[in-house]
């Protein structure tokens, strides 16, 4: 499917759930407007749009036209995949472990798993990010970095 | 005559070793917290209060304001290296100086970022010295119907930000409004939106959506490719601005200095807006405004000078009345109450010696300013030669800190990994999200004054058309959004040709 | 750099990082709480003057236990957030917060809140409260609050910022109007500040003052014609009659409180407690709530405990009055 009629399609989809919600907190009136009077004008805009992104679409020579496939041909998109979920680990274990070894633990994961660097260059950047980063933000700037079960 | 005199006061007072050892400790502080995505000024400003308890009121307002206005010429760095915006105010400095660094040119725009801060931060103090009472008194005739009215033009200034499809920029706008509603109404006390998560009573952060959409998409985008270094020529020469920068650069840094005093000295909506009103600006009245998104340097000199001459604007309301315009004029307020100093007409009789000091220290912290900041310059653009490899990680990890900082939160971490992804997807498909965070910003201001003014009324619109102040935004408004219309009417046309063609 | 010098280099850096961290880690200063840094988490945001008042006491408290104690502000929802928070942790002494009792009497019939406001907090005291006052321009014509009454009943609809919905400035106000068969205009602002430059900029008729109004008052814009959520005349203005002398209601006012979680055990409990009372009655303290225009107010425990249903009802039946609806 063209690109810009898979993604005209999901910002009306955003626009018809806003214009649901702000109907659900009220628009009152023109004089006294509601909650939901700005999110429903901005809902409707939104689909307005994405009506003529989608209708352009249609319009050989107007609007993005490459196929979505394309977008992700030939390039490593399990890279940026990879980090994406590295990031998610990151912030779901924090709080649990702590700052230091999780830096150190993700930031490792990065540099070997993503870039494939040998295990001593590896380990001496997780290392000294994680120490580097530590000693600025939580000692020079006072900045409370979580401490995790280990109490570091 | 009374300027210099004054200015003699002053300086008299800012030259004392203390007072120097403290605007350089400040200026230096706030130069690297501006560097650093995510924490800011207010926060950093928040910590060093305790340590000006036991200072002279004179040494502790320095240092502060040394932060406040230091983190201005910081924040463009990340925001030119990596596109990564450390604060709202730097999110236009993205659109063009990332580009420049793309080029091979981080150095020159790093440079007229410098010197533009100088430059607008200098005369933004001889502003302040200058007309600040009668600046003040116009700031006052603001209310919420000149508030809506500016929000509202500055709305259609952000159709000028728009770089390829005018829907799809509108669209983008539109959705940042739609965030902006996110949070409690702060007219009837609601929840809109917020799911009940209790961190979203407060809104969506400004700084996780800025560095979620511009800098972790930029890293997932980065890692697809394999990205070619090129080896940057790191003579001293091209480290610095041309000539040729030069003479583009110097007007759009002195029409930034007037915009961004101007809206600095209105309380509300600050730094931020008054970068991007100086980019729009620029774009407006360039001779070739085609070439702004990639790599024109107006569009980082004006907007960098704007940023820097609001901080010297939004003192104008501090001192001369005691309105904090901002966060961090709130803090500087408190500090000076915690003090027990009221500021205010009576603040220059009262202690003028805090009050000329204070504003002497501007002048030479500014100064110190741009000594720390030209050579960092060279360390900047040879950090850029390190290999993506353990580059990526470490912009990864300042983002992270950056984001948990703010609140000693995993839901702003969270909520900036949710941007970064779904930027990193409008990224691929075009979608151009400056226009998203621009509005984003000015939506809760804009709304509140709305309704305010709509209960001022009795929910009478003509209240917009009736005050001088606010009919004349909106008649300005509606003549940009007209002349943007046709014009973009015959460039798509000629890029249809192109297409096509 | 050859790749031998870069690998010294590197290791080098690497150990000094470690045993950077490895000093920096706390040793205990002496046996027995405190052992460890003392976090406080404050709702409001830096700057704020809540906030200021809990750096001032975070600084006084740090030097009398000789351990860190540190500021972190979580803002939002009216500190509930904060005080969701510090609900939650470990009642070992080494998480507080500085709220405001507005969060255990008014905020729970506005918002579904994570904690429960009377089982799942400590109380450890309060040290100011919040005061306000009903302002009007110094260029005004009106000099007495009857004046200001009796132009409002021969004009209604006259308009006045304050500091935010349901606050008790508007609340105060509210109840004034009731009380003597007034209408206003409420035109809600974020904080105090936008309220009172509205009212600067005379876009307002007056300003439900919630506390910043006061420097107005020492700069001769603002004139103040009543006081409120007070029980007796303000001393530093004796001559402003209360809302309570008109024969009107008054909304209780709420404090600046300190809170930890339940649980707490008694005897660190008396240290905090016996600690942070004497911060508050340093001269350097006492100064700066004096700077800010804060009375000190000092309540303990037991006196909060009896105070707080009280306020919570009356608020509640208040704000069911006015028409608050709770979100679910």
């Amino acid at each position: 499917m063209k690109a810009d009629r898979a993604s005209s399609m999901v910002w009306m989809a955003v626009g018809l759930l806003s214009i649901y919600g702000s109907f659900q907190l009220g628009l009152g009136t023109l004089g006294e407007p509601g909650s939901g009077f700005l999110s429903f004008l901005a809902g409707s805009f939104i689909c307005l749009m994405a009506l003529i992104v989608f209708i352009q679409s249609f319009l050989q020579g107007k609007g993005f036209q490459v196929k979505i496939s394309t977008l992700w041909k030939g390039i490593r998109w399990y890279r940026s995949a990879l980090v994406g979920l590295l990031l998610l680990v990151y912030i779901l274990v924090l709080e649990w472990i702590g700052f230091l070894l999780t830096t150190f633990l993700i930031v490792l994961a990065m540099v070997k798993g993503v870039e494939r660097l040998s295990w001593g260059k590896a380990l001496l950047i997780s290392i000294s990010a994680s120490a580097v980063c530590y000693l600025v933000f939580d000692k020079l700037l006072k900045a409370a970095l979580p401490r995790g079960l280990l109490g570091f | 005559m009374d300027f210099f005199s004054n200015l003699i006061i002053g300086l008299s007072v800012a030259l004392e070793p203390t007072n120097l050892l403290y605007c350089f400790i400040g200026v230096f502080v706030g130069t690297l917290v501006g560097v650093l995505p995510g924490i800011g000024p207010v926060g950093t400003m928040a910590i060093l209060l305790p340590v000006t308890f036991g200072l002279s009121p004179t040494s502790g307002i320095i240092m502060l304001a040394g932060i406040y206005y230091g983190a201005m010429y910081g924040g463009s760095t990340t925001s030119i290296l990596i596109n990564l915006p450390g604060e709202a105010a730097s999110v236009v400095t993205t659109l063009d100086g990332y580009q420049m660094a793309l080029q091979g040119r981080a150095g020159p725009a790093l440079g007229i970022a410098a010197f533009g801060s100088l430059i607008a931060g200098t005369l933004g103090v001889i502003g302040l010295q200058a007309i600040a009472p009668p600046l003040v008194s116009v700031a006052l005739r603001f209310g919420p119907p000149e508030y809506f009215s500016l929000m509202i033009l500055g709305l259609i200034i952000l159709t000028y930000l728009a770089q390829k499809s005018m829907p799809k920029a509108l669209m983008m706008a539109a959705v940042g409004v739609l965030l902006g509603t996110i949070g409690l109404d702060a007219i009837n006390g609601m929840p809109r939106f917020t799911f009940d998560i209790p961190e979203f009573l407060d809104g969506v952060g400004l700084v996780p959506l800025a560095m979620g959409l511009f800098g972790i998409s930029e890293v997932l985008l980065n890692l697809e490719k394999t990205i070619s270094r090129e080896i940057y020529d790191t003579s001293l020469k091209s480290l610095l601005p041309t000539l040729k920068d030069w003479t583009q650069s110097i007007w759009a840094i002195l029409r930034g200095t007037v915009v961004g005093f101007c809206i600095g000295a209105l309380p509300g909506p600050g730094t931020s807006v008054s970068s991007f009103v100086s980019y729009a600006l620029e774009k407006r009245v360039s001779k070739h405004p085609e070439k702004f998104g990639h790599g024109a340097i107006e569009g980082v000199a004006g907007p960098e000078s704007a940023n820097n001459s609001a901080t010297a604007g939004a003192m104008v309301p501090l001192l001369t009345m005691g309105i904090p315009g901002s966060l961090a004029a709130a803090m500087l307020l408190g500090a000076l109450m915690i003090h027990g100093i009221t500021p205010g007409p009576m603040l220059v009789k009262q202690h003028p010696d805090l009050f000329w000091g204070v504003i002497a220290s501007m002048y030479i912290g500014n100064i110190m300013l741009l000594i720390i900041n030209l050579p960092l310059i060279a360390i900047w653009v040879r950090l850029l030669r390190v290999p993506y490899a353990i580059f990526f990680p470490m912009i990864l990890l300042l983002c992270l800190i950056g984001s948990y900082t703010l609140n000693n939160s995993t839901v702003d971490v969270s909520l900036m990994l949710f941007f970064g992804v779904v930027g990193y997807l409008m990224r691929k498909f075009e979608y151009e999200a400056a226009p998203l965070v621009l509005a984003f910003v000015l939506t809760p201001i804009m709304e509140n004054a709305l309704r305010q003014s709509l209960i001022l009324s009795s929910g009478s619109f003509s209240i917009f058309l009736l005050r001088p102040i606010s009919s004349g935004c909106l008649i300005l408004a509606g003549f940009l959004l007209l002349t943007s219309v046709f014009p973009i009417a015959r460039k798509k046309k000629a890029r249809d040709g192109k297409r096509a063609g | 750099m050859q790749p031998s010098r870069r690998k010294n280099f590197a290791a080098w850096f690497v150990a000094g990082g470690i045993l950077a961290c490895l000093i920096s880690f706390p040793s205990p200063a002496f046996p027995g709480y405190p052992e460890q840094p003392i976090t406080i988490y404050c709702g409001y945001s830096a700057g704020a003057t809540t906030d200021l008042t809990a750096r001032a006491l975070a600084d006084g408290a740090e030097k009398l236990l000789g351990s860190p104690v540190v500021v972190e502000n979580k803002p939002g929802g009216g500190a509930t957030v904060a005080t969701a928070l510090v609900a939650s942790k470990k009642p070992d002494g080494y998480t507080l917060g500085v709220v405001s009792t507005g969060v255990i009497s008014v905020r729970p019939h506005m918002l579904k809140i994570a904690y429960d406001p009377f089982k799942d907090l400590t109380l450890i005291m309060q040290y100011s409260r919040y005061i306000g006052g009903l302002c009007v321009l110094n260029e005004s014509p009106l000099k007495t609050i009857d004046e200001f009454i009796a132009y409002a009943k021969a004009h209604p609809g006259l308009s006045y910022g304050s500091s935010g919905l349901y606050t008790q400035q508007q609340l105060a106000v509210e109840l004034l109007a009731q009380c003597k068969g007034l209408t206003f205009k409420h035109v809600p602002f974020k904080g105090g500040a936008p309220a009172n430059t509205a009212l600067l900029g005379k876009h307002t008729d007056f300003v439900a003052g919630a506390g910043q109004h006061i420097q107005y008052l020492k700069q001769e814009k603002f004139r103040m014609l009543l006081v409120y959520n007070t029980e007796k005349r303000d001393p530093n203005f004796p001559n402003i009659p209360i809302l309570k002398e008109l024969g009107c209601q008054d909304a209780p006012a709420l404090g600046y409180i300190l809170v930890a979680p339940k649980g707490l055990p008694e005897d660190i409990y008396q240290k905090i407690s016996t600690t942070f009372k004497k911060v508050t009655e340093t001269p350097a303290f006492q100064t700066l709530l004096t700077n800010l225009n804060l009375p000190y107010n000092y309540k303990n425990r037991e006196e909060l405990e009896k105070e707080m249903p009280g306020q919570s009802a009356f608020y509640k039946s208040f704000l069911d009055k006015m028409g608050a609806k709770k979100k679910k």
